[in-house]
């Protein structure tokens, strides 16, 4: 047998190197800090010195966590918010992808797609700041509509009223992400041959038919690892988003690990705490994500590698 | 052919590997040439132009962080004003004013913990416990140049422009002073037994109170029925819906200075320490801010705004009461002075339901803001200077003044006038090229008053707040020893520290959401479960340290007792 030499492609090498030297030293060189959340680092000043300073204490920062009073309240939030987005905010996409994919107008099509696309390139702070002006209880405009339509008696306090927080977030988070969200939908959907549409029509499909038996399980697989991987993202939430939208009133259902993390750690440098909690989320999405994976290798035969 | 488009495309992948690589370290070796000015160079090119002048002169940058979000330099910018024109011409120093983007502090920690200190810093000072641990610990971890070690090295001018008392009273362990304040009343800059304005004010449109006819607004009945006419009878200002009692952002300070109108103690009979939070008057004044949200004076919006739209809604008009102190928004009152003239603010005294009188804080104490200089700094000696001009005679007048002849003349009797130029600069609202106390940084007011002259201006008179709040001056007194002179060395520091930080932390959101409690019950329920809660924290060891803190600093000012009532 021919001794079969595998001619090196330097350039495409060279290319992923520096992906990978990014890599290493972004991600990788970066988690030796994982040691700060088992020492007691919490309150020092200069984070290198205390790392050679300052002692082990094992599991100590972990198990502060879980007993910390605002453990419970968190934990719903985080995952609460997050069940949610995932229930509602993860299929709105692909039906708007599908939707779009019927449209039969070539121009609308694509304004229709640049309007949707365009919110995602405000930073959250101005959309925020903008969504934040149309809840506003002191002449904003959606409780003027409200109120002008007979629908309510005063003015409903979306900003303060921590009920309503949760459907704030998800709603502009819909109203931001729809455009961008649909994209990679989009795209698996155009790779999608179009004869297999050719031969539904002759058997009789109509539209419908079509979509339910052609496009959705074509597109399955996108959706699949699209759905992984939003689960392993459980515990972690859009800071950004969640930042903008929280003050001292609606706290109880707006902080989230990723907000509590920030304040505790970097606001009152409670540094070893702060990435015990850190850890702890990591782990927990770490064993979603390889989890959801196993099982949805295991039924559907396909998962994320 | 080929074989050149192969190479071409290595070259270009090597190019972007290698970039990539790079921009990191050649970033960082960038900063450190800025900030280490190479001193054989710049004495190169000074030598020609600059010969003439003093030795000091060649101009060195330092970055000054001000730890205050919505601080910022009142003028054209660093060198294009009047005020840092003198700085520059004086010291040669030309400052970096550096303000963070959010006020939890973060930026300052991150500085901190990465290494990048700026050269001078400004952080709060005895009422942030946040603040009052860092500034200890970077004290006591080297990380701040003492204030006495700059005088012996550097600059023994310091020595004489330093007010001994203040400076002693802010000695660490070592009794070496690292901070200084701003704003301190030093014993040689007050006349015994002088009654000072207070700091934090209650203050009420005038104009909109008398549409309502003066009502009695001096019980917590009666301060709520005027506001509850306003909103329903006057309802709007300028098309516009009528605030009728504006905080500060998130509360804030503003439950600080209505506890002192409702007479909240510090110390007991017997002398010792008291906790606001659990006494029967804050817990009132508290109870007064939920009544008032449940009628709909205090909106929500106090808790989502920031410190740019609070200064936006009275700078309109629209708030017709605020707890606040009224020198956070003077240039606020003077815009809606432009806009109306009638639109003036008055102090009202409100009592509580026993009908105490107010016992509101003076603003004498021992300062405001606290500044210091970091270790890590190349420039110690300039920044010494700096600091002796600053704090200077010479220093206090330039900066709040400018310069004589062009912006103040002196008066015969010693006091100190501003010329028809800078007057008319005022009018116009053209005062940005002067930017006259802008750098209020180092102010020391209690000695800058003695030149002061009583203005004639209407618009000065009814938007200055030193005598907008002279009406309070008989309900002010002395509350330096409620600021506490805490023992460096004793053992219980660190650990009090950090409980202070959380117990502050707790009480923020607990006051957010009394404040905003649906009903009676529901206060009641909260407030006991917040006593409870700071109780499991811990918070008789911090009364206890806070009690042992409290007598130091009544021993300190020699006195037997400081809360008023006690004293009269």
């Amino acid at each position: 047998m021919r001794k079969e030499r595998k001619r090196v492609n330097y350039t495409l090498l060279f290319m992923a190197l520096s992906g990978f030297i990014f890599l290493i030293i972004f991600n990788y060189i970066p988690m030796f800090g994982i040691v700060i959340g088992f020492k007691d680092m919490d309150y020092v000043l200069n984070i290198k010195k205390a790392l050679k300073a300052s002692d082990f204490v094992g599991f100590e920062n972990f198990i502060a966590f879980l007993k910390d009073k605002e453990f419970k309240n968190i934990m719903i939030n985080t995952l609460g918010l997050n069940l949610l987005q995932l229930v509602i905010t993860f299929p709105i996409p692909i039906i708007f992808a599908i939707l779009l994919n019927e449209l039969k107008l070539p121009k609308f099509k694509g304004a229709v797609q640049t309007i949707t696309y365009f919110p995602y390139f405000i930073s959250w702070v101005v959309f925020g700041g903008i969504i934040l002006g149309m809840l506003s209880p002191e002449g904003g405009v959606i409780n003027q509509i409200l109120l002008s339509l007979g629908v309510i008696e005063d003015p409903l306090l979306f900003n303060s009223n921590p009920q309503y927080f949760w459907w704030i977030i998800i709603f502009s988070s819909v109203i931001k992400g729809l455009g961008w969200g649909a994209i990679i939908y989009i795209a698996a959907i155009a790779g999608i041959d179009q004869s297999l549409y050719d031969a539904a029509k002759v058997d009789g499909a109509n539209r419908f038919h079509k979509n339910i038996y052609i496009t959705l399980p074509c597109i399955a697989g996108t959706i699949v690892v699209m759905l992984l991987l939003s689960i392993s993202g459980l515990l972690s939430s859009n800071f950004d988003q969640i930042y903008i939208f929280q003050n001292p009133l609606n706290l109880t259902r707006s902080e989230v690990l990723d907000t509590y993390i920030y304040k505790i750690g970097i606001s009152q440098r409670r540094y070893s705490f702060t990435t015990a909690i850190g850890i702890f989320k990591s782990i927990i999405s770490m064993l979603m994500l390889s989890s959801g994976h196993f099982v949805s290798k295991k039924f559907f035969g396909r998962g994320l590698f | 052919m080929k074989k050149m488009k192969k190479v071409l495309c290595f070259t270009v992948a090597m190019v972007i590997t290698v970039s990539s690589l790079m921009a990191c370290s050649s970033q960082k070796s960038g900063t450190a040439e800025k900030s280490t000015p190479n001193p054989t160079m710049e004495a190169e090119t000074k030598e020609g132009t600059d010969a003439v002048k003093e030795e000091t002169q060649e101009i060195v940058e330092v970055d000054w962080y001000v730890d205050l979000p919505w601080w910022s330099w009142n003028g054209n910018g660093f060198g294009d004003d009047l005020t840092s024109q003198i700085i520059l011409e004086k010291t040669g120093v030309k400052i970096n004013f550096i303000v963070p983007a959010s006020d939890g502090g973060e930026q300052l920690s991150s500085m901190i913990a990465s290494d990048e200190l700026p050269d001078i810093l400004t952080v709060e000072g005895w009422w942030s416990s946040r603040a009052r641990m860092l500034t200890y610990q970077m004290a006591s971890e080297d990380y701040l140049w003492a204030f006495n070690d700059l005088m012996d090295q550097y600059a023994p001018e310091l020595k004489d422009v330093m007010r001994q008392d203040v400076f002693d009273w802010y000695a660490e362990a070592d009794g070496k002073t690292y901070l200084v304040p701003n704003y301190a009343y030093s014993k040689d800059d007050l006349v015994a037994g002088e009654q000072l304005v207070p700091n934090g004010a209650i203050t009420i449109r005038q104009d909109l109170y008398e549409a309502i006819g003066s009502p009695d607004m001096s019980t917590p009945e009666g301060f709520l029925a005027a506001c509850e006419k306003i909103k329903n009878e006057v309802k709007t200002y300028n098309g516009q819906e009528i605030i009728p009692i504006q905080l500060y952002e998130g509360v804030g300070n503003s439950i600080l200075w209505l506890a002192q109108y409702f007479a909240t103690p510090y110390e007991d009979e017997n002398g010792n320490y008291v906790y606001d939070f659990t006494h029967e008057n804050y817990k009132e004044a508290l109870q007064f801010l939920n009544t008032a949200y449940q009628k709909g004076l205090v909106s929500d919006a106090n808790f989502s705004d920031s410190r740019e739209l609070v200064n936006e809604k009275i700078a309109s008009g629209r708030v017709f009461a605020m707890i606040t102190a009224p020198q956070d928004f003077v240039p606020q009152l003077q815009a809606l002075y432009d806009l109306d003239s009638n639109a003036v603010y008055k102090t009202a005294v409100l009592r509580n339901s026993k009908g105490e009188d107010p016992v509101l804080q003076d603003i004498r104490g021992f300062g405001w803001l606290t500044t210091g200089i970091s270790k890590d700094t190349k420039n110690p000696e300039q920044i010494a200077k700096l600091f002796a001009f600053l704090l200077s005679d010479e220093g206090q007048i330039a900066m709040c003044y400018g310069k004589e002849g062009v912006t103040f003349n002196y008066n015969p009797d010693g006091t100190v006038s501003f010329t028809e130029e800078y007057e008319a600069a005022m009018k116009n609202n053209d005062t940005k090229k002067y930017a006259l106390s802008a750098m209020n940084l180092l102010d020391n007011y209690a000695f800058r008053r003695k030149f002061e002259v009583m203005t004639t201006d209407p618009k000065q008179l009814a938007t200055v707040d030193t005598i907008m709040k002279l009406p309070l001056a008989q309900y002010s007194y002395d509350y330096s020893a409620a600021g506490l002179k805490l023992d460096p060395t004793d053992s219980r520091k660190e650990a009090m520290n950090e409980l202070g930080v959380k117990v502050s932390t707790y009480r923020t959101t607990v006051i957010a959401q009394l404040v905003t409690a649906a009903d009676t019950a529901t206060f009641n329920k909260l407030y006991d479960d917040a006593v409870a809660e700071l109780n499991a924290m811990g918070i008789s060891d911090l009364i206890a340290y806070n009690n042992d803190g409290f007598q130091a600093a009544k021993k300190a000012l020699g006195i037997e007792r400081s809360w008023a009532p006690f004293t009269k």
